[in-house]
């Protein structure tokens, strides 16, 4: 294995592994982000709260905010949600996906604002607490029109907030990979929340089709995008077909292997990548430390595995992120039969050293 | 997927310009579905009305207090040519005036009747004046001694039907917009569950009427109408105007069948 420049003295890659915990670790390209994130977010909110003074000059102050911060936060997060499946459709869109979360913490911070104006100007100054209005007030949860649709807003903006709050790699880190992705795949739940809260409330009372017919493209945006990804998805993942054993199995030939990428199968509950580079082969698993990212779908960067969605690097003999780094993933032994790649699918412990498999010029061992 | 494509890693300064350019792309593609969502959202949506409120902007007013169907300041020019406004009167926040009036009678004897001048925040819309007593108590300015009036006369009953939407009067005619309908319904139970006077908003062919809603006797029924505001209801009852302000008197239980 050649080792082509000296990743493990690289500045950026040192915090962005988590070494070194920073509230925000930056960069060229997050500084570009957030610029480029900010610049929309405020000529949005700027255009939509002009085109509310031409269009309807009575309008209040408070109310204009309410509905501009609605928007714009709805935009962002279907655009949050389509970074994933965009990612999976076509590498070239992973800028979008490096620093998701500060869109992700960007369009909290506006639903919040619409979530606290709302609550001031409906629910305070009153004869009960303004959380107790807000749950309390319309008691008409039997009723799909009728029904209390601040309570699903509250809700869906509570899990905006855990999302939010723990979207730091700290909180990775502690929570664990499982758990983090847990909370993280609740904005699904979030986004249903919102779309019926929007349904239940606002287009109670706006009743142009105009607004359902919005609703609908972004919906079936979001939902078609996942599921051309997944379709996709499935059909480049192998699929077993001849066993030597019990746990060997034939994967591909080493033609099927592009150099310094991957090729990524499932057998039961193990989601296997094996990687050529350099005339060798090694398999690890396919599912990285930092956010569970697809491994696989990266390529091998200065003799490191490299994931694709935020850089994380894995030695492909060891699975082991190189020192100072302590990640570590699971390895799988290899056997090649002429141009036949078999793997054992019994995975050996995180970080367990298991030598690659050479390939001869004739493609065999 | 090409796997022959520049590969991005975040930590590097260099973005591919494979990259940069689909990207920039998508860029552009955000920025014209953000600009026509925002065109088509604002252009299509129900225009507010004229109603005002400005909050903070107070204003002194003299006229004569009516406790009578709900606290009002007829206010008088003192020209006969010219009719008496009726002023509707509401509290700070989602209260009504009831507290108030009462703390102010405790250090001023019982004001009905009586020449006052009040502070607070006018209300206006549709042909409809309200006030908000914004300070209070300290709403309260002065009390003249010249004369203390008869309550005015209302005008005869007549059994009526209507259709229409449970209201709060405050919000609707300016405070909110808009302070009417579903987006509506929590803030309007709150004000009318605070005092402020219920008002049915119906329409005939002049345009909007709004009647203060009372109970049978005149009393008041806010704690029963809350179930039914914000919503499509028809009431029946006796209507009569009182102190320039409809009245419909009605037995809340028709609202439960």
């Amino acid at each position: 294995m050649v080792i082509i420049g000296n990743p493990f003295f690289n500045n950026n890659i040192n915090v962005l592994m988590g070494i070194n915990y920073n509230a925000v670790q930056w960069n060229k390209n997050k500084k570009t982000y957030d610029i480029i994130l900010w610049v929309f977010i405020l000529f949005i909110m700027a255009f939509m709260m002009s085109l509310q003074v031409i269009f309807h000059p009575t309008i209040t102050l408070e109310t204009s905010i309410i509905r501009t911060t609605a928007i714009t936060a709805f935009l962002l997060l279907h655009i949050i949600l389509m970074i994933g499946p965009l990612c999976r459709l076509d590498q070239r869109f992973l800028p979008l996906l490096y620093n998701r979360r500060h869109l992700g913490v960007s369009m909290f911070f506006l639903a919040l604002i619409h979530g606290l104006f709302c609550i001031i100007q409906f629910h305070s100054l009153g004869d009960v607490s303004p959380l107790v209005s807000l749950f309390t007030s319309n008691g008409d949860y039997d009723s799909f029109s009728d029904f209390p649709f601040q309570v699903l807003g509250f809700l869906a903006l509570i899990i905006l907030f855990i999302m939010a709050a723990t979207s730091h790699d700290f909180w990775l880190k502690n929570l664990g990979p499982h758990m983090w992705k847990f909370l993280h795949m609740m904005v699904y739940f979030a986004y249903i929340l919102i779309i019926v809260h929007i349904l239940t409330g606002a287009l109670q009372y706006e009743s142009n089709s105009i607004y359902v017919l919005l609703i609908a493209v972004g919906f079936v945006s979001i939902s078609s995008l996942h599921l051309y990804a997944g379709i996709k998805a499935n059909k480049t993942d192998l699929t077993i077909v001849n066993s030597h054993n019990k746990s060997l199995h034939f994967v591909c030939t080493v033609e099927e292997i592009q150099d310094d990428c991957a090729k990524t199968f499932s057998y039961n509950n193990e989601d296997i990548a094996i990687f050529k580079y350099n005339d060798q082969l090694s398999a690890v698993s396919n599912i990285c430390k930092h956010q569970m990212g697809p491994l696989g779908e990266g390529k091998i960067i200065d003799g490191c595995i490299t994931c694709p969605w935020h850089g994380y690097q894995y030695l492909p003999e060891n699975g082991q992120s190189p020192p100072p780094f302590n990640e570590k993933i699971k390895t799988y032994q290899l056997m090649l039969i002429e141009n036949q790649i078999w793997v054992d699918v019994i995975p050996r412990p995180e970080g367990t050293t298991i030598t690659p498999v050479k390939i001869l010029q004739d493609g065999s061992r | 997927m090409d796997r022959d494509k520049e590969f991005y890693i975040g930590w590097r300064d260099k973005t591919p310009s494979s990259s940069r350019n689909l990207i920039k792309m998508f860029i552009l593609a955000i920025f014209t579905i953000g600009i026509i969502s925002s065109v088509l959202i604002v252009y299509f949506q129900k225009p507010f009305n004229q109603h005002q409120f400005t909050f903070g902007n107070l204003a002194e007013v003299e006229g004569i207090l009516h406790k009578f169907p709900k606290p009002i300041l007829e206010i008088n020019s003192g020209d006969a040519n010219i009719e008496s406004k009726y002023v509707l009167l509401v509290g700070y926040g989602k209260f009504g005036t009831d507290g108030i009036i009462a703390e102010m009678e405790k250090e001023n004897g019982d004001l009905a009747g009586k020449r006052i001048k009040l502070i607070g925040s006018p209300i206006k819309g549709d042909g409809k004046s309200l006030l908000e007593l914004s300070k209070k108590k300290e709403s309260l300015l002065q009390v003249y001694d010249d004369t203390t009036l008869s309550p005015n006369s209302p005008s005869p009953k007549i059994n009526v039907t209507l259709s229409g939407e449970i209201i709060d009067p405050k919000c609707y005619f300016g405070v909110m917009k808009p302070g009417e309908g579903k987006i509506h319904k929590s803030c309007a139970i709150r004000c009318i569950s605070g005092g402020i006077p219920a008002v049915f908003k119906s329409a005939d062919s002049m345009g909007f009427k709004y009647s203060i809603i009372l109970g049978e006797n005149g009393e008041g029924i806010n704690e029963k109408l809350l179930d039914y505001v914000a919503e499509k209801v028809t009431i029946s009852g006796f209507a009569y105007t009182a102190n320039g302000w409809d009245v419909i008197q009605i037995d809340p239980k028709q609202l439960d069948q």
